[in-house]
């Protein structure tokens, strides 16, 4: 059977929108970059001349195209502009000395490079850059746009070289790298000890839509880059795809959390009564798109509140010590809880997980051999504590420092994930954060497929 | 004939002149024609290297007076020039990995252009030896024309900006290059004598002028340095100063008759004209022949009339004679001739002092007065040539000087003599050697 993430724990596919998103804002955080001004001064100082060369070039219109496998091609319109300034001292004894006409030749082009990308690090984080100095030219054309000169065409090839030059000058030495994705933890803490992983990539495609996915390697994973996939919707931006054995793994890990929790529950149609229950031993398996609760043991008891009746003895002496001692008896009503029900109980069913305004939750489906009546009890292991520690926790785990900065190693109280993935652009103010709108299952992955909201 | 502008001394050079003096002086390499500059640029981010030059030749140089008469003079050059840029991309690699990143690329783009320019000069008077020289500088050209810019059409911009560079390297190197050491432009008459014209009060400057004659008609365009005593300013018509050069005449010297009247007076009255001669008609401080008035008075019809009055003496007394001669005066093949119209001797032996007499007013008045106009200071007379002049009336007048600056010898050939009741003109052609 293929496997859409090729074995690799964890796969992020990003949609070439969202790139094109994160290319814009990458230059427009970075504009200075993108341009080139050189002068040059000759002076003949016999003949009082002086003259200065100046030529200007800016890149814009960046274009990230996904290629295929590790190849992508970035285009740029460039804008040039060549021009010489005369200027003529005063001869000694002479007038004024004639205005020098300048003389500009402006030009536009399109480049393409093709080029490959790289892993780079900043912060303790990853993010994939493209390596700017290791491109190819692909293609370029240009033409005149603005001049006061005729230039002819083996002045047109000359012209056409400089800004050739001048925009390669400007995409190696000054641009130098683009980042192609937000940064990201190589990082998937288990209960305080991580596990090694690797990043790659790979330009995906499926029919005109194409996607730049993410690899996380696992070690210890047969992961094969080849059988990786394009697996998001057009209508999506991005998928997260958490590989079936990670997501037991962290399952498993997460399930020694749950056994100790105890509650206390009021009954909300008795006030008179509340119950507790303790976990005792939870058993959990991924099934195919749900969480299986294959049993979890819990000891039950319920207390009632009832008014009992005591008899109290009062004696006190009359007349005095010489007195007589008279004792009265009165009766004293107080409130006593009084165990009603003490059993163990066990629960089983699915959590399978569904997204609902943007939030990942659990809708749970479970049975619980408990008397309809103490039912009060268990609501909450099934509405949180079952969610939260049973498929909540796992995935924060295996995505929490990865895509959230943040770490979890212990049971979390949340029983919904709205954002997963918080993240932002190196080198430029854009910050990313991913919301949920479908959960997709395959044989090997639980994808989280969802849509990305930019903030600068 | 010319109209006389009353300038004590005029001196007109020919455009020609001028013209086969600039050829002289740019042939002998004293003016350079070819001029060069480069320059260049490099972008060591781009591999790219670019070197220019602009090289400007001179094809012909000429010097020309503007229509109507001014005190302006103009040089009308054509050239050529050629403007070379050569580019070079150099092969592009990346320095860790030798991968190529951009293939190497260089061409050369010459333009050659051809075109002309007037430049008006700034006339002014320089002191150089003792001697004085109109010269021309030039500040500014009247305008360059670029007439073919090779097979390109760049555009009226890059047009434009060849012209304001090649103009602007036209007139620096005709303002640092075409000068003499001594003299800080272009020598655009002959030398003129410095502060006074003549060894005499009557002959002391006063002012100085110039004017460029446009030729009409089969008359060359002339250029005129015009010298006026202190005495006689007042006198000079500048508007009446016009052509006087032709075909055979490169250089005209012009005096005017009262100032020729005004250095004879002083030359007798100072006794520097002999007054004793013998009976063979040479000075000699013992002769017996005493000299009493002498005159000379050029008229309207193109004679000259002499008048000496002489006496020596007679039986413890004295007896006078007069001598009064009607000519026309002439040069030939460089000799000044006399063509005696009327003679007058009143006593025979009058005759050879008489004629010795005339050739002191021709030769140490007329003539050394004239040859002042290019500062040249003719030789004394000696016996020899009153001798010549006592056979058969003849001067020879051909003059030689060495101009010190530019370097040169000057033949001065006259071939041409006029009188009017206004001035004496003799007309030369000039060989320079």
């Amino acid at each position: 059977m293929s496997r859409i993430n090729g074995g690799y724990g964890l796969m992020l596919q990003i949609s070439q929108g969202m790139i094109d998103e994160a290319m814009q804002a990458f230059y427009d955080s970075n504009r200075d970059l993108f341009s080139s001004s050189s002068a040059f001064s000759s002076e003949i100082t016999r003949y009082g001349i002086s003259q200065r060369y100046a030529v200007t070039a800016g890149l814009s219109g960046i274009k990230l195209v996904l290629g295929a496998g590790r190849r992508f091609e970035l285009g740029f319109e460039v804008k040039s502009s060549c021009r010489i300034s005369t200027r003529l001292a005063a001869l000694p004894g002479g007038g004024m000395p004639p205005a020098a006409p300048e003389l500009e030749v402006g030009l536009r082009a399109r480049i393409w490079i093709g080029l490959d990308a790289t892993y780079r690090r900043r912060g303790g984080k990853s993010y994939l850059s493209l390596d700017l100095q290791s491109m190819d030219l692909i293609g370029f054309e240009f033409s005149i746009v603005d001049s006061n000169v005729t230039v002819e065409d083996r002045g047109l090839a000359v012209m056409g070289t400089l800004i050739r030059r001048k925009a390669i000058h400007i995409i190696r030495r000054q641009v130098r790298e683009i980042p192609v994705s937000f940064t990201i933890k190589e990082s998937i803490p288990f209960l305080g000890t991580a596990l090694d992983i690797h990043a790659d990539y790979k330009i995906v495609s499926s029919g005109g839509a194409k996607a730049l996915a993410l690899l996380l390697e696992v070690d210890g994973y047969d992961a094969n880059w080849d059988e990786v996939v394009h697996a998001i919707p057009v209508k999506n931006d991005l998928g997260l795809f958490i590989d079936r054995r990670l997501l037991s793994t962290a399952v498993e890990a997460a399930e020694r959390f749950l056994p100790g929790i105890s509650l206390k529950q009021d009954d909300p149609n008795n006030i008179k009564r509340n119950g507790t229950f303790i976990i005792n031993d939870v058993r959990l398996s991924l099934g195919y798109d749900c969480l299986n609760v294959e049993n979890v043991e819990i000891q039950l008891r319920v207390f009632d509140i009832f008014q009992k009746e005591v008899r109290k003895v009062i004696c006190y002496l009359m007349g005095g010590a010489c007195g007589i001692k008279v004792c009265d008896t009165i009766l004293e009503y107080v409130m006593e809880e009084v165990l009603q029900l003490d059993q163990l109980a066990n629960i089983h069913g699915t959590l399978t997980p569904r997204v609902k305004d943007k939030k990942i939750y659990l809708d749970p489906d479970l049975d619980a051999d408990v008397a309809r009546w103490a039912m009060f009890v268990i609501y909450s292991l099934g509405a949180t504590i079952l969610p939260a520690g049973g498929l909540i926790t796992p995935i924060l785990m295996i995505i929490g420092d990865v895509m959230l900065d943040r770490k979890v190693n212990e049971m979390v109280s949340e029983t919904t994930i709205d954002a997963f993935v918080k993240q932002s652009f190196p080198n430029s103010n854009l910050s990313v954060e991913a919301y949920a709108s479908d959960i997709a299952w395959t044989g090997s992955t639980m994808g989280i497929l969802g849509n990305v909201e930019f903030s600068t | 004939m010319s109209t006389s502008g009353k300038y004590a001394l005029e001196a007109a050079v020919a455009e020609q002149l001028l013209n086969r003096l600039l050829l002289l002086l740019i042939s002998s390499g004293k003016y350079p024609t070819s001029f060069l500059s480069t320059g260049g640029m490099t972008d060591e981010t781009i591999e790219f290297t670019e070197r220019h030059r602009i090289a400007l030749d001179i094809r012909k140089i000429e010097v020309f007076t503007e229509t109507g008469g001014s005190r302006k003079l103009g040089l009308h050059v054509e050239f050529t020039a050629e403007v070379a840029t050569e580019v070079e991309f150099k092969e592009w690699r990346d320095a860790a990995s030798g991968a190529l990143i951009d293939a190497a690329l260089s061409d050369r783009f010459t333009i050659p252009i051809a075109g002309s320019f007037d430049a008006i000069g700034e006339l002014s008077i320089q002191s150089s030896g003792g001697r004085q020289h109109v010269v021309l500088g030039f500040a500014s050209l009247k305008e360059l024309k670029i007439i073919h810019l090779g097979d390109l059409i760049p555009g009226p911009d890059f047009t434009e900006l060849m012209r304001v560079l090649l103009e602007r390297i036209a007139v620096t190197e005709l303002r640092l290059e075409y000068t003499l050491p001594s003299l800080p432009g272009l020598p655009v008459s002959l030398p003129f004598p410095e502060g006074s014209l003549l060894d005499l009060p009557c002959a002391e400057l006063g002012l100085l002028d110039f004017k460029s004659c446009d030729a009409p008609g089969d008359s060359k365009d002339d250029f005129h340095v015009l010298m006026q005593t202190s005495l006689n300013q007042g006198d000079e018509r500048f508007s009446a100063v016009s052509n006087r050069s032709s075909a055979s005449v490169d250089v005209a010297l012009a005096i005017s008759a009262k100032f020729i009247g005004q250095v004879k007076q002083e030359l007798w009255q100072y006794k520097l004209i002999p007054r004793l001669f013998n009976d063979s008609g040479l000075p000699d401080s013992k002769g017996v022949n005493e000299i009493t008035y002498l005159s000379l008075t050029p008229r309207a019809s193109g004679v000259i009339g002499f008048r000496v009055d002489m006496r020596r003496p007679f039986l413890g007394g004295h007896i006078n004679a007069k001598v009064m001669v009607e000519a026309r005066p002439y040069i030939k093949d460089g000799i000044f001739r006399l063509d005696v119209l009327n003679e007058d001797v009143s006593l025979g032996w009058a005759a050879l002092p008489g004629r010795a007499t005339i050739f002191m007013l021709i030769y140490q008045v007329l003539l050394s007065s004239l040859f002042r106009g290019v500062d040249l200071l003719i030789d004394k007379w000696t016996d020899e040539l009153i001798r010549e002049f006592l056979e058969d009336l003849s001067i020879d007048v051909k003059q030689r000087f060495a101009w010190a600056e530019p370097g040169m010898y000057v033949m001065i050939l006259p071939n041409a003599f006029h009188v009017s009741d206004l001035e004496l003109s003799c007309s030369a052609a000039i060989k320079f050697n």
